[in-house]
């Protein structure tokens, strides 16, 4: 069968990006992928077995599911077991284990868990149901932040009271630079997720960039943008420099997503 | 707890604006933060 000729010349860059990565790595490297997303294409696309081996890939702490602590999960599976709460939640986490159970097994014994895939859908079941408390829960980094903080401003104006977030939410930013203050993390580089990155934009990486020195590249997830970004983070470390890069540059500006920092902005304080 | 602590403080919590919507005061859901670090929470 004729290959695709766009198919042939990927595989041939992706070829000779590997060739070029592999003749760079003269020395011992660990670059961490930030995000599940990042980890998830790396292993569909077997980019690990086309790396050298002394360079080295470490999955990072930064989906939604990694970062919602047992006590959050069992503060979401305690919410559900009410009688007159409907939780809403993305799916990716029904699974996660609480102390004793997860909210699949709540939802399997009784409990009101509703899946959705955008937090409006709540409000969509908040209207329905005027007699139940809805309750989103809202996990993960500013990609969902942003769309939940949009949402609690619609149901604001709307003057929907039976609505409301569990806002375990978490900042990008703060949560790469606390991981950099663990003394055991050995690592040379940040390949940095592009969806985060199109709302926070590349500016977002640079004070940990220069507080650390660490080399930070934003990159997508197809395997070309995935190697681009090792290419670029093995230079930084031949050069022995540490600057924010962006191969991503077709979604993610240095400004980021003004208007949806902005809803964050209105909606969200820090915790810290 | 060190790990648990620094994803805490990475946190975002909704305004006092909007605290009706917030299912933790709603719910008054005593946070891992409040309790001085020690994993409790509860749901009244």
């Amino acid at each position: 069968m004729e290959q695709n000729p766009k198919q042939a010349a990927l595989e041939q860059a992706v070829q000779e990006l590997n060739m070029i990565i592999r003749d760079a790595v003269s020395r011992p490297m660990g670059f961490m992928e930030v995000c599940g997303t990042h980890t998830m294409s790396i292993f569909r696309h077997g980019i690990r077995s086309l790396l050298p081996a002394s360079l080295e890939l470490v999955s990072g702490p930064c989906c939604p599911v990694c970062i919602t602590i047992q006590v959050d999960i069992d503060a979401m599976i305690g919410l559900s077991s009410r009688p007159d709460v409907i939780v809403v939640t993305f799916g990716d986490l029904l699974g996660v284990p609480g102390s004793r159970t997860s909210l699949a097994e709540a939802h399997a014994n009784g409990a009101m868990v509703e899946i959705v895939y955008s937090p409006a859908s709540g409000l969509k079941i908040a209207l329905q149901d005027p007699d139940k408390q809805v309750v989103f829960l809202g996990a993960g980094f500013e990609t969902t932040a942003s769309v939940v903080a949009a949402t609690i401003l619609e149901a604001y104006a709307k003057e929907i009271n039976n609505f409301s977030v569990f806002s375990r939410h978490k900042v990008m930013y703060l949560a790469l630079n606390a991981l950099w203050g663990d003394q055991e993390l050995c690592i040379n580089g940040l390949l940095c997720p592009g969806h985060v990155s199109t709302i926070i934009g590349a500016m977002a990486y640079a004070p940990l960039c220069m507080a650390h020195g660490i080399p930070c590249v934003i990159a997508g997830f197809e395997p070309m943008d995935i190697l681009m970004g090792i290419h670029r983070l093995v230079l930084q470390n031949l050069r022995e420099v540490a600057m924010v890069e962006n191969v991503y540059e077709r979604a993610v500006t240095w400004e980021g997503n003004r208007n949806a920092n902005g809803l964050m902005e209105t909606v969200f304080e820090s915790r810290g | 707890m060190a790990r648990l602590g620094y994803i805490e403080d990475s946190g975002l919590a909704i305004r006092s604006t909007f605290s009706h919507l917030d299912a933790e005061k709603r719910f008054e859901i005593e946070s891992w933060a409040r309790k001085g670090g020690k994993a409790a929470f509860v749901v009244t």
